[in-house]
């Protein structure tokens, strides 16, 4: 083949490479299924911290809250609702969900480091 | 083979290859990775009955049903049969109540709301954003939260007043005493002063039979907002016909009830001023009962 025709060649090469990268990463991308809750995206992470804070709220438990909390990973409970807490303050949460979450926040900083799962 | 026999063939053979090569890449070698991508959707089976439980017990504290519909929603399922499956699958296994009754509160809470929303002519009685609410996949491009935005104007502590917040979680009757079809009719109306709930809004609900009615949705407006909540969710102050809201102050209120074929208006918290202290909110009882 002449230069031109290899050059062509690797240009589609690339083009396809790039379309089949678009399909494959964007426009369908894997689905996993079976999931755990501490993959969540960062929104429904968020939301499910919110749903134990409002649940807290109710209950006044903050060992309870602390074990929920616990399905979304290694990090500590604290850590998690300040982290969500933050997120939350970043893109623009209602107020009164912010204050739930504070108040979460601050219950679990008052649970002596051993209650935290 | 002579390049002028070649033709454009093998520009077609570059483009599929490169295709092949690149879907390749992206699903299998290196694929989104999954921290920090699932959606509830996706998640193990025992992980969504937690989910949902979580979502019910949320709900059973706040009464927000706009905002548990839509959590649910999240789980790409019929909400009502897979909280009934759950609570039944629950029961089955001898899972203690308290596990599975939210589950069940919530699942009646949105057969309640579904009835009305099916026949009724007046809208006011479901939260506007129920049935044309956008479907509550969240925002995929910008991280936005995901009920606040759907749903702007939740307002938990009118359901959650401080003051009751460190009552233990209540819930209604398994057996909500709802006769559908036939409208509340107000019975009583009266202030009162109480420094222990000021600016209370206690409704109380009766059948026919005069037994408390719970799970029923009751939808009050003010202006520039609304909100609806349930009567049953505090049975241990009022017993299953029981809810209360509270009032902001200054602000005026209209209860509606019975697919807004009972209207009471102009509920305002009114200031009380004891022998000795300083002044505060009164409350309103109200008391319905179906004819």
């Amino acid at each position: 083949m002449s230069p031109l025709r290899w050059f062509l060649f690797l240009l589609t090469l690339a083009a396809g490479l790039a379309a089949g990268l678009l399909y494959g990463w964007r426009i369908s991308p894997v689905q996993y299924v079976d999931t755990t809750p501490d993959s969540l995206r960062a929104d429904f992470r968020a939301d499910y911290v919110l749903m134990v804070a409002e649940i807290y709220q109710s209950e006044q438990n903050p060992q309870t809250a602390a074990r929920r909390l616990a399905a979304l990973g290694p990090a500590s409970p604290t850590q998690v609702c300040a982290e969500t807490l933050q997120f939350a303050m970043q893109v623009g949460y209602d107020p009164r969900d912010i204050q739930l979450l504070q108040n979460l926040s601050l219950a679990l900083q008052s649970l002596p480091t051993g209650d935290q799962p | 083979m002579k390049e002028n026999n070649a033709g454009p063939w093998y520009l077609l053979t570059g483009l599929v290859l490169g295709a092949l090569i690149g879907l390749l890449y992206a699903w299998w070698i290196a694929p989104p990775p999954l921290q920090g991508n699932a959606d509830p959707a996706s998640l193990r089976a025992d992980f969504k009955d937690e989910y949902r439980l979580l979502i019910a017990s949320a709900y059973a504290a706040n009464g927000n049903l706009s905002r548990a519909q839509a959590r649910l929603n999240l789980l790409s399922e019929e909400p009502g049969p897979a909280l009934s499956a759950q609570t039944q699958r629950w029961q089955q296994n001898g899972a203690q109540p308290a596990a599975w009754q939210p589950l069940e509160l919530l699942a009646q809470a949105l057969q309640a709301a579904e009835t009305p929303s099916l026949s009724a002519a007046d809208s006011t009685s479901l939260p506007a954003a129920l049935p044309g609410s956008p479907p509550p996949t969240l925002d995929e491009s910008a991280l936005v939260p995901p009920i606040t935005q759907v749903f702007p104007s939740p307002t938990l502590r009118r359901v959650l007043p401080p003051a009751r917040l460190a009552t233990p979680l209540a819930r209604p009757s398994p057996q909500p005493s709802f006769t559908p079809g036939a409208p509340f009719a107000l019975l009583d109306q009266v202030t009162f002063c109480d420094p222990q709930r000021p600016a209370w809004l206690e409704v109380v609900l009766l059948n026919a039979e005069g037994e408390p009615a719970a799970a029923i949705p009751l939808n009050i407006s003010w202006p520039g907002g609304e909100e609806t909540f349930f009567s049953g969710l505090k049975p241990e102050i009022g017993g299953n016909g029981y809810a209360d809201f509270v009032m902001s102050p200054q602000v005026e209120y209209t209860l509606t009830l019975s697919q807004g074929a009972v209207r009471v208006s102009g509920l305002q918290a009114q200031p009380c001023q004891p022998a000795s202290g300083d002044s505060f909110l009164g409350g309103i009882h109200l008391e319905f009962q179906q004819p």
